[in-house]
């Protein structure tokens, strides 16, 4: 198709780039000139077609979709009904299992083992880790004169704990008391209070 | 679009306004949704990328500039993650005017209009079809200008922004996807 030079400002002309005498100009040439008037009312059909094109809705469940995935309160509603049923299935699971076992002889006998060797155990793990933290306390002190001084003054000390909690009664209770103290101090941990303004938590909680 | 009711809207999701959440959503998920859909072609596709769009508005929005056009920021994550999509998938060109199979006969996706005349709507739709046809013989990065432009109504200015181009080549881009345009215009033209 044969093409006019001035054709190549239809398109400044409908983006409405063209001013004063360049408007002008062009508007008196495109209304002589055959060629750029067909030019002209090709590009308006072309945006004309692209105007027609409608909005598309993606549904009504769209909205909920995205605000499920994004308000906190629902994620945490979510989280939480997820943990509810977590939890009461493990409950259900752990009942059924301990009904099971009672109902075995050979089971009660082990538990009945089981119960007594527990706290044995548990002693000797916490002696052994006591020890193995003197033991290291001093071995990094050999490096340096004070730290020595200082481990050989806390080796009796650490003996003495080693002695007491190697008596379960003793020792059992104790590291229960330790490990509900750690719970306690970690749950009255001091925690970051997050602004209002800001909606950060959204990611932490959803993604 | 307005950008003052948008700034309110977003200074009460800021506050943490679970309603502003649902406003905004519903403000410009119909706009989101068409490029998305436009760009991707497929229902499932556009659905994943808008829902992404307006995650990744929330989870940032704290950063959001309020001297900047809202839309433009929209239609930077909307763009982008459209490229990506298209970039990773490699999606098929399937026309949202899909064949039933069996009787061989073409069906649209688009939604009826319940105010317009049979005639009309049939005119409508053929018009829709010839359009969406076009659109879809663009390749990306001239479709997603061109949807910007002529469909979300953005300025040359605004899409230079969502697109992280140069003006220039914003301008580059439209101008020879009009012409493109224009050329397929003309071929089908008896």
């Amino acid at each position: 198709m044969n093409r006019c030079a001035e054709s190549e400002r239809v398109q400044s002309f409908l983006d409405g780039d063209l001013a004063g005498h360049d408007l002008r100009a062009f508007l008196e040439h495109a209304g002589g000139c055959a060629l750029c008037a067909s030019e002209l009312a090709l590009y308006r059909r072309v945006v004309r077609s692209l105007e027609t094109l409608p909005l598309i809705d993606p549904g009504p469940a769209f909205t909920a979709r995205v605000l499920d995935r994004v308000l906190p309160s629902r994620v945490r509603r979510r989280w939480l009904r997820t943990l509810g049923l977590g939890y009461a299935s493990g409950i259900s699971v752990t009942l059924a299992g301990a009904l099971v076992l009672a109902t075995q002889p050979a089971a009660r006998t082990l538990l009945v083992t089981l119960a007594g060797e527990t706290p044995r155990r548990i002693a000797q793990a916490l002696i052994f880790l006591l020890n193995a933290l003197s033991f290291s306390v001093l071995s990094i002190a050999e490096g340096g004169r004070l730290l020595e001084g200082v481990g050989q003054r806390l080796a009796p000390l650490a003996r003495a704990i080693s002695a007491l909690l190697s008596h379960t009664s003793i020792g059992v209770p104790l590291s229960v008391a330790v490990a509900a103290c750690v719970v306690l101090l970690w749950w009255m941990r001091p925690r970051e209070h997050t602004s209002r303004k800001e909606i950060g938590h959204v990611g932490v909680l959803g993604f | 679009m307005e950008n003052g009711d948008d700034t309110d809207i977003l200074r009460r999701c800021l506050a943490g306004d679970e309603k502003a959440y649902r406003e905004l959503v519903q403000r410009y998920q119909r706009q989101v949704y068409s490029v998305a859909l436009r760009m991707l072609r497929r229902a499932e596709d556009a659905e994943d990328v808008s829902q992404e769009t307006f995650i990744r508005v929330f989870r940032s929005i704290d950063r959001y500039d309020p001297t900047r056009p809202f839309a433009a920021w929209l239609f930077t994550i909307t763009s982008r993650l459209c490229i990506d999509h298209i970039r990773r998938r490699r999606v098929r060109p399937i026309s949202l005017f899909q064949r039933d199979p069996e009787s061989n006969e073409e069906r649209t996706i688009e939604i009826v209009d319940p105010g317009l005349k049979p005639d009309e709507e049939t005119s409508r739709i053929e018009e829709e079809r010839n359009a969406q046809e076009l659109i879809d013989s663009l390749p990306p990065h001239y479709r997603i200008v061109v949807m910007l432009r002529h469909q979300q109504d953005l300025s040359y200015d605004e899409i230079a922004e969502a697109l992280k181009l140069p003006l220039g080549t914003v301008k580059a881009r439209i101008h020879r996807a009009r012409a493109l345009l224009k050329q397929r215009l003309e071929e089908r033209t008896p």
